[in-house]
Formats: structure tokens, C-alpha cells, sequence
């Protein structure tokens, strides 16, 4: 089968760039001009620079596959104008579907975000059925993936395009062009010389299983459906003392309130803004402190969706996170990372070169 | 054929109070035996090669026409005649561009040489050139270990026929003079001088390098008139000396020029080590009068030794000297305004009084105030942000050659009885053995890694594991064998480490500056390395001798590190006798150990995972440095000015702007005396600032209700 993959080089597209290729899929990536592409150099695949905002880009990506997976997508609480995030979001997608449609591709698969499906304040557990509200107080990346959701349900329905959308909760995990918000919380966390947790939760998966449930949403999606993937529910206390066990670092010592949550993201933005450096949580991330982003993901494991527990997933993310630039020498040196953050780390040396192998062959 | 060398050293002074500069310079040259010694390599060039060039290299580091911070154009015009005279066919005047060229304009060697009175064309009326000797250079000149291994060198220099350097007379705040050897540094290709060769190395190794590996030939000091007083370089004071001084060497002219101000040679950081390499010696032949000239005023030690320490404060240091320059703005403009406007401020201030007295004691004051800022901020980087500091660029200061084949033979054997020693010894729970044995503590431990020794020792070079361990702060290492697979087996290495323990570096702790002859030996499942100490260059260790070792175990890989260690604290540290409670000393000990440890062994497996876990910033390699922290401070206010949810700078504007008038000015006044207004205008909106305190208000209300357990 060909498949494009848009974002090819973004945290979801790079892992799922190299799940396709394990089955023997033909892949081409769409990468923009001068962006990292890093996580998928290596790859065999053909890579078009283009982006999704530029039309006329797209055809010499979209032009003779059988699928589209359209990935690409800013996000970020940080360093990204609302306006941009939005633009990116609906008018790429917008553009990615006419495209598909002027090549004649019937089915794409659209990532979007478990937070579509809203989040509350009590430890509720959240499906499909459930929808965020247009709250303008609601961060822009939110606010911009609802309006993504909406546009591109419409423009496919007009367009005869089957599209089938998938709602990853936080994807941790290898690769990627940058530090992402997901992966960005547990370096956080390690970095938090404070050692502080907060109040609420959130679904952690691990990005190969979403990657994989993209491929299965591809083959057995309903058209118009969204699905979540996740994986485990868990509160931030949980997460961070999961992060601390598999890392070898002290966990969570106290629990900051949401005020306090909020002092600190301003505090980290003005350092960051002094410093031209990315901050350690923002205030759009403080904002969320106390709720809990629970989702179930049976819908998509009635399809086959099968992801790993929490535990492994934060083990073979913080094996590739420990031995990247994201954790600081400094944090580095301060922790004592668990056999199975070591095995996973091995593993995945394994599979990269077991792909690249098998593909060379 | 090589050309012979001067017959001996030899200086001479001539000292006239009634005769031209030029004069004294025929003098000074006949006495130093110059047109026998240029002659002979004159003559062996030509007959060589049939042409004999030449390249004299002025002190040109001045910022006005006619100062006596520089060498007089005059003089070096009719040193180029004499050396015409004798033969040469071709000669140059050289130099590079300097710090000075970072923040001032016309510093091009070029426009600078131009400006300073230099007109391409001897008295004689014969035509010379002014060359850059940064432009084309050579590598390798300088050996690897040292401490300028891998800087290149002016071609035009090193192919020189004749290289002859010529220093104005002067004071200086940095190294209380400023001769030879410091115009010698002009050669080096860097622009930012400062930076790279006293920042970031010592000043003292790398002039004696160069003067080791490209000597000049000749050296002339021109004291006619000479810069002396406080302000040195930075402010010269003008005073008629009318000598001129000529040697076959220029640390040899620079000991003479010295003494002639009254100055122990050895003041100056730059000239020390140069100095003992060449100081006179029976065979020195020293012609004229040595007694210090009439009415001179050095810069005070006070000032000498302020300024040693503020230089420790690059940014600062980077940052002030512009800001106290005498310069000719008509000549050398400013290429920032803000230098400018903080030149006018300073300059003067700092250099009021008699001979700069005044401003001297208070520039001494600023300069202390400024290295303690320092001292304060590099302890709390050690202890808090590590990442924040400078690495060391440390030579190897140890001959290879006087490291003996039995020097490295004997070392596993000797270490191994010493690790011996801690037999017997019960681990505590982290798995850590020590004991005392002579004031030294030994000491080990291990850690099992769940990684296949093949994959780890791939991964971390066992030759460079000291590298990797805890508060490594720079250093280098010089290989001195390999087995026949390429492997390292014998070297030597520098080591700099962060002052141990870390908070002794509150109270005047240096960083730990150690000197190893090392042992690498390999085996298929286990790979062991052997250390010991032969030097600290800083008497900061009297011993740091060890073993590490990695061995297969099943799947796994267990590293062993044993180590002996006696490190020196600080003065303030010393006062207490640590021997008179063991208790809280075998607490502190036991303390430091865990943290060596756990931090070593992260950075181990950081290592296998193919991390560099070096500490601090590294120096810029780059010709001109870092940038410059005015544009540093320019670019962070044109980023607050540019940010509109947290326009600081905007913010404070508003607070100095006058308020508005009362009431609204009238259009016009018609015949009748009636004033017209315009119609009031729409209510304005929210200026970013008034938008982002409503958003944080509203951000903080909603957090309260979160920790109120309310549903916002």
C-alpha cells in the first residue's frame, strides 16, 4: 500500500512513518522546507518538502496513494500565535482533503486530540460521545483542534472523502522533531528540582500504540468516527511517581495547587522570554491543572486496539528522552534509569536497526 | 641552510635627551650588533635564494594619531630604510586586528596602520607594504599538546627572512607593562585577542609558546616618548624618556625595558614565563644605563592586580573596556552607541588625578567589586548551575618526554597493592568502602549497569573515563602509546575539575588542576585503566590516583572505580581541623563519596547512550569571539520591546511619560471666541499590557476556584 504521511517528522508521523514501513508499506512523508527532520533521517522513504498551508504544494505528495494520514499539526502551548495554530489546523486540513479528493484518494485519517473530547473536574472517564466546550478560555491548540475536527467533517462529506479520525491522549515515546508537550511533561517533572505534582490526571499512551491504532483506523475506522487511543488513566501524582520509579529519581515530595501551579508558569515564561528559551510549563498548561483527561478508548479496542500499559510506555519514553539534549546534563546526572527503561532503550536500538535492515534488504 | 643565529644576546640603550628618535635607533642598533646579526641572515637569505624579505611587526595598538601607546611610524619607517640598506628586498609592516576592532571602527590593519601615520613608503622613498597576518596562515606550527595546539600562524611571518618587533613604552593595567612580548601577540590570527589568548588561556604560556615556536629575530622598544601613569594603554600619559632600546631577543628587551621603569620584569602575567626561559645569562651582553627613567609613574599593584581579577568576569570584562578607553572618536568611532555614551561617562573618571592616581584607586575599587560579583557567581554556579560555567582550556604542562617507559609500567602493579588496602572494609548501604591512609582517602565502589559489556564499552572509551566523571571541567589529553588495534594503552592527561568539595568554593576554592600518566590495559570481557598524579599546577591535589575497571557480568556490565584521593582546601576551608571531629568528618567524607559516585555513574551510562555529559559552556572557536554583551543587551531589550504581553520596557517608558493635559486641545478659535472641538474619540482598546493582567486576574480566579474544589 502507499501512504502519505503529513508531520512526517513530528512525534506521531515519525513513529508511524516507521510502523507502515514494518509492514511494507511505500511511504512518503511531507516534511516543510528547513524544518528538523532528524527523527525519520535514515528512513527509506521519499520525503516531499511541502506544507499544508501552501496548496499547491500538495498534490506531488497526495498524487498516486492509496491513504492519507494527516499528522501535521502545531502543537504547542508555547512559542506558536493562536492564529498560526488555527490556520494550520483548519486550513491545512482543508487543503490536505482537496488534495486528496483532486487525486482521487477516498480515505484519510486525521489526527486529532483526545481533548476534543473535553476534560472535567471530577475523576470522570470521558468517550467519543463526549465533546469539549468553545471555550474561549480554553488554550488555542484546544480551541483550534475542535475547529479542525468540524471543518474537516464537513469539507470531507462535500468532498465524498471517507475520513475517520483519531484522538491520541498523551503520546509519549521516541522520536520527533522536537521536545512535544507530552514528552515534555515527564521531562518537566525531571527537571523539577522541586519535585512538585498536581491535582487531576490524565490518559497516558504510548506514541507506537497510537501510531498502530492510525493503521488500524486506516483499515477498519468508521468513516466520520472518532476514536480514542489511549491506553491507562491515571492521576499526575501516579504519572510522576511512575516517572520517578523508571527513572531513578526521587517522586513527587508535594502537591501544588493550582494557584501556585499558575506563579510558576508565569515565572518559567518570563525566564523563557528573557532567555529565548522554552519554558518548563505555561500558563495555557497551568490552566489545566485540576482536571482529569480520562478517556476511554473501547471503541477503538473493539476494532483490535491493544495498546501497552502506562508503565512501559513512560519506560520507553524516558529511554529515548534520558539520552537526548530534552533532559539536561545536569537532571541526567541525577538519575539512575531502571533495567526496563535500559531494556527498552536496547529494544529500540534493535528494532531501528532491524528495520533498516529488513528494509535494505 | 638554516641562518646562523645573532652571535649572543645582547641589549643595548641608547639614551639621549638632546637627539631624534632615529638617531637613537642607529645608536641602540649599532651597539646590539644588528647589522652583523641582519647582515648574516640577510646575506644568507640572498645567497639562498637570491631575495631576503622581511616583516617588522609595530605596536599599532593605539586609538589617536601620535600617541605614545604605539610605536612613532618615523622610527619603524627608518628601521625599513636601514633593512634596505642591508640588503632586504622586500619588507613589510604586520599586524592583525585586535579586540579593539570588535567594538571600534577602522581597526582594519590597513585603515588602522593608515591612520596611525604609515605611508607605504620609507623615508628613502622606498615602497613597503602593510600586511594582515591573519590572512594567510600556516597550521601545525605550535605542538598539539600545548597551549596554543592547533591555532595556526601568519605565513608571511614564519616564512620571514627577518621578523623584528617594535614596542612602544609603555605602562599597562593589566600586566604593569607592555612591551615585546605583548605586541608579539598581534601575530596571532584570532581578532578577539582578549577572548582567546587571556581569557580563555594563559597569557603567560601562550606568549612563551610563540616566542619558543616563531621567535622574532630582533626587538626594538621605543621609549622617545612613552606612555606611563595608571592609564597605560588606556589612557596614556605622554612623557619624554628619548631612549631606545635594542635586543636579539624580546623577552630579553622586555627584562631591560622593565627594569628601566623601576619594574620587577616578572610583574607582568604575560612576560613571567618568558621571561625565566631567557633571563640574562653569562653570556648577556647589556650596553647603556639601566637606571629607571626621571619622573615615571607606574600603573599602582593595586590596579595590576584588580584588573587580573575582573578579567575572570569575561562579560564584564568585555563589557568595561570599551567604556574606559581614551580613544579619537574623529579616527575610531564607536560602532555602538551605547559604548559611546558610556565611554563619555567613564573614560575621563577613570583616569582623573596625577598620573591616573585617583582614577586608578577607583577603578582598583569598581574592579574588585566586579571580581567579587564574580567569585560569587562561579560559586553559585558550582553548586547550583553548573552549566552556567566556563570549561578550562588546559594545556598538557608536562614534557612527554620526561615520562620514562618504567614510569608506566610500574603503575598498575603499584596501584593495584594500594586498592588492596581496602579489603576487609564492610560497604556502607550505597556500596561505598573508604578508609584514611596517610590524610589521603581511599576509597571504591561499583555499580552493575543492565547493559552487555560489548555495548558499553563500545560506548564509553575507557581511556576517557576520567573524563566523564563527576565535575570533569576541562582539560586535555596527550596519547603516548596504542596497542595493534588502535586502542589507547599509555597517555598523558590534564584534569580540571570543579573545587571539591563543591561548597568550597564559597570560601576561595580552586578548581582541582591535576596531571596523570595513565595505563589502559584490555582484555575480551574486562578492560581496566590506571591513573596517577605527577603534578597540580595549582598545588590544589596531593594525590588523585585510581583504577577503573569494566567487567562482563552475565548480561550485564559492572563498573569498579577505586581511587586515592588527597585534595588541599582553601585557606578560609583549612582553618578548621576537620581531624578534630571525626565524626562530622567521616560524615562529610562518606557524603561527598555518594554524590562522586551516583553523579559518576549516571554519567557512565549517560556516556553509553551516547550523551556527551561535559559541564559548562565551551569558548567559541570563532575568530571574534562571543558576542559582545552590548549587543547581548541590546538583542534582550529589543526582545522585551518586541514581546507585547510583557512589554517590560514599554511598561517602565510609561511610567517616565508626562500625563496628558487636563483638557482637549481646541481645533480652532473662530472670530467670536468660540473654541472647537473634535468629536471625543472611541473609547480605546486595551493596551496589551491592561489585557494581560485582565487574563492573569482572570487565570488566577479560576485557579482559586480549582483549589477551592469549586467547578470553576
Amino acid at each position: 500500500m502507499k501512504a502519505l504521511v503529513t508531520g512526517a517528522n513530528g512525534l506521531i508521523g515519525a513513529n508511524l512513518v516507521r510502523e507502515l514501513l514494518r509492514r511494507g508499506d511505500e511511504v512518503t512523508g511531507l516534511v516543510r522546507a528547513g524544518s528538523n527532520i532528524a527523527a525519520i533521517a535514515g528512513l527509506p522513504i521519499r520525503r516531499v518538502v511541502g506544507d499544508v498551508l501552501d496548496p499547491a504544494s500538495l498534490p506531488a505528495a497526495v498524487e498516486g496513494q492509496d491513504l492519507v494520514f494527516h499528522t501535521a499539526v502545531a502543537f504547542s502551548y508555547w512559542g506558536h500565535e493562536p492564529e498560526e495554530m488555527a490556520r494550520t489546523a483548519t486550513d491545512g486540513s482543508l487543503n490536505v482533503l482537496a488534495a486528496c479528493a483532486e487525486a482521487k484518494v477516498s480515505r484519510v485519517v486525521m489526527t486529532s486530540s483526545s481533548v476534543t473530547l473535553g476534560a472535567s473536574y471530577k475523576p470522570q472517564i470521558r468517550d467519543e460521545d463526549a465533546n469539549a466546550d468553545d471555550d474561549p478560555d480554553e488554550s488555542a491548540y484546544v480551541l483550534a483542534k475542535i475547529a479542525q475536527e468540524r471543518a474537516a467533517l464537513g469539507a470531507a462529506r462535500r468532498l465524498g472523502i471517507e475520513i475517520v479520525f483519531a484522538c491520541p491522549t498523551m503520546s509519549v515515546g521516541p522520536f520527533g522533531a522536537g521536545l512535544g508537550p507530552s514528552n515534555g511533561l515527564i521531562t518537566s517533572y525531571l527537571a523539577d528540582g522541586l519535585r512538585l505534582t498536581w491535582a487531576g490526571g490524565c490518559n497516558i499512551a504510548s506514541v507506537r500504540d497510537v501510531a498502530l491504532g492510525h493503521i488500524l483506523l486506516a483499515e477498519r475506522g468508521a468513516p466520520g468516527g472518532r476514536y480514542v487511543l489511549g491506553a491507562e488513566n491515571l492521576s499526575w501524582r501516579q504519572i510522576h511517581g511512575l516517572v520517578a520509579e523508571l527513572a531513578g529519581a526521587p517522586g513527587p515530595r508535594a502537591e501544588a495547587s493550582a494557584v501556585a501551579c499558575y506563579g510558576l508558569a508565569v515565572a518559567e515564561e518570563t525566564r523563557a522570554r528573557l532567555t529565548a528559551a522554552a519554558p518548563l510549563a505555561t500558563r495555557a498548561q497551568a490552566r489545566m491543572v485540576g482536571r482529569y483527561y480520562w478517556y476511554s478508548h473501547a471503541r477503538a479496542a473493539a476494532l483490535g486496539y491493544a495498546p501497552r500499559p502506562a508503565r512501559q510506555a513512560l519506560a520507553e519514553a524516558l529511554a529515548w528522552l534520558c539520552a537526548s539534549p530534552h533532559v539536561a546534563r545536569e537532571t541526567r546526572a541525577g538519575l539512575r534509569l531502571t533495567r526496563e527503561v535500559q531494556a527498552a532503550r536496547l529494544a529500540r536500538l534493535a528494532d531501528e536497526a532491524a528495520l533498516l535492515s529488513e528494509r535494505a534488504a | 641552510m638554516a641562518p646562523p643565529d645573532p652571535v649572543v644576546n645582547t641589549v643595548a640603550i641608547a639614551h639621549d635627551s638632546g637627539a631624534a628618535g632615529t638617531i637613537l635607533l642607529d645608536r641602540a642598533l649599532a651597539q646590539a650588533g644588528f647589522q652583523e646579526g641582519a647582515g648574516q641572515r640577510i646575506e644568507a637569505a640572498l645567497t639562498a635564494k637570491g631575495a631576503c624579505s622581511a616583516i617588522v611587526v609595530p605596536a599599532l595598538d593605539a586609538f589617536a594619531a601620535g600617541s605614545p601607546a604605539a610605536a612613532d611610524p618615523r622610527l619603524v619607517e627608518h628601521l625599513l630604510d636601514v633593512l634596505f640598506d642591508l640588503g632586504v628586498t622586500d619588507a613589510a609592516v604586520g599586524s592583525t586586528r585586535d579586540t579593539a576592532a570588535l567594538w571600534l571602527e577602522n581597526r582594519d590593519v590597513f585603515v588602522a596602520a593608515d591612520l596611525l601615520g604609515y605611508r607605504y613608503e620609507t623615508p628613502a622613498g622606498r615602497p613597503y607594504d602593510v600586511v594582515d597576518l591573519s590572512e594567510e596562515t600556516e597550521d601545525g606550527v605550535f605542538p598539539a599538546w600545548g597551549v596554543l595546539g592547533g591555532t595556526a600562524l601568519s605565513r608571511a611571518w614564519l616564512e620571514a627572512d627577518l621578523r623584528i618587533v617594535v614596542a612602544a613604552n609603555r605602562t599597562d593595567e593589566d600586566d604593569g607593562y607592555a612591551l615585546c612580548l605583548s605586541t608579539l601577540l598581534s601575530i596571532l590570527p584570532n581578532t578577539d585577542k582578549d577572548y582567546h589568548y587571556r581569557y580563555r588561556r594563559d597569557v603567560g604560556e601562550v606568549a612563551a609558546e610563540l616566542v619558543r615556536a616563531a621567535p622574532a629575530h630582533f626587538a626594538v622598544i621605543d621609549a622617545v616618548v612613552s606612555a606611563h601613569g595608571n592609564g597605560g594603554r588606556r589612557a596614556p600619559l605622554p612623557l619624554k624618556t628619548d631612549t631606545v632600546i635594542v635586543a636579539t631577543d624580546p623577552s630579553l628587551a622586555d627584562y631591560v625595558g622593565a627594569l628601566k621603569m623601576g619594574l620587577d620584569p616578572f610583574v607582568s602575567e604575560l612576560a613571567a614565563p618568558a621571561l625565566r626561559a631567557a633571563r640574562p645569562t653569562a653570556g648577556t651582553r647589556i650596553f647603556g644605563p639601566l637606571e629607571a627613567y626621571p619622573d615615571w609613574i607606574n600603573v599602582e599593584p593595586a590596579l595590576v592586580a584588580s584588573t587580573a581579577a575582573r578579567r575572570a568576569f569575561v562579560a564584564a570584562d568585555r563589557a568595561v573596556r570599551p567604556a574606559l578607553q581614551h580613544v579619537d572618536r574623529d579616527l575610531f568611532p564607536f560602532r555602538h552607541p551605547a559604548n559611546d555614551w558610556l565611554n563619555r561617562a567613564l573614560a575621563d573618571v577613570a583616569s582623573a588625578g596625577d598620573g591616573g592616581v585617583d582614577g586608578a584607586r577607583l577603578l582598583s575599587f569598581a574592579n574588585l567589586a566586579i571580581a567579587q560579583a564574580e567569585q560569587a557567581g562561579t560559586a553559585f554556579g558550582v553548586m547550583f548551575d553548573k552549566d552556567a560555567l566556563r570549561r578550562h582550556d588546559a594545556p598538557i604542562n608536562v614534557d612527554p618526554a620526561t615520562i620514562c617507559k618504567a614510569d608506566y609500567d610500574g603503575l598498575a602493579a603499584e596501584l593495584s597493592v594500594q586498592a588492596d588496602l581496602l579489603r576487609g572494609v564492610v560497604p556502607d548501604d550505597q556500596g561505598l568502602r573508604w578508609r584514611f591512609d596517610d590524610g589521603a582517602v581511599l576509597f571504591d565502589g561499583a555499580r552493575r549497569y543492565p547493559i552487555p559489556f560489548e555495548a558499553f564499552a563500545a560506548g564509553v572509551e575507557i581511556h576517557r573515563a576520567i573524563q566523564f566523571m563527576n565535575d570533569y571541567a576541562g582539560g586535555r589529553a596527550l596519547v603516548t602509546g596504542v596497542d595493534g588495534q588502535g586502542r589507547v594503552t599509555r597517555q598523558l592527561e590534564r584534569n580540571l575539575y570543579l573545587p571539591q568539595p563543591n561548597y568550597t568554593a564559597f570560601g576561595g576554592g580552586v578548581v582541582i588542576d591535576v596531571t596523570k600518566i595513565e595505563t589502559v590495559d584490555y582484555a575480551p570481557a574486562r578492560q581496566q585503566m590506571f591513573w596517577k598524579t605527577i603534578k597540580s599546577e595549582n598545588a590544589s591535589a596531593i594525590a588523585d590516583d585510581g583504577i577503573v575497571t569494566f567487567e562482563a557480568l552475565g548480561g550485564d556490565t559492572l563498573v569498579t572505580i577505586w581511587g586515592r584521593q588527597q585534595f588541599c582546601l582553601p585557606p578560609m576551608w583549612a582553618v578548621i581541623d576537620r581531624d578534630l571531629t571525626p565524626a562530622m568528618k567521616r560524615v562529610l567524607v562518606a557524603e561527598a563519596y555518594h554524590r562522586f559516585f551516583a553523579r559518576t555513574f549516571a554519567n557512565l551510562e549517560a556516556v553509553a547512550e551516547g550523551r556527551d555529559v561535559r559541564i559548562g559552556r565551551p569558548w567559541s572557536d570563532a575568530s571574534d569571539g562571543e558576542s559582545l554583551p552590548v549587543d547581548w543587551a541590546a538583542d534582550v531589550i529589543k526582545r522585551l520591546q518586541t514581546q507585547d504581553s510583557l512589554d517590560l520596557v514599554g511598561a517602565a517608558k510609561s511610567l517616565f511619560q508626562r500625563p496628558a493635559r487636563a483638557g482637549p486641545e481646541p481645533l480652532r478659535v473662530d472670530a467670536d471666541g468660540f473654541r472647537h472641538f473634535a468629536a471625543p474619540p472611541r473609547p480605546a482598546a486595551p493596551s496589551p499590557l491592561a489585557s494581560a493582567m485582565s487574563g492573569a486576574l482572570s487565570d488566577l480566579r479560576h485557579a482559586a476556584w480549582v483549589d477551592a474544589g469549586a467547578q470553576p
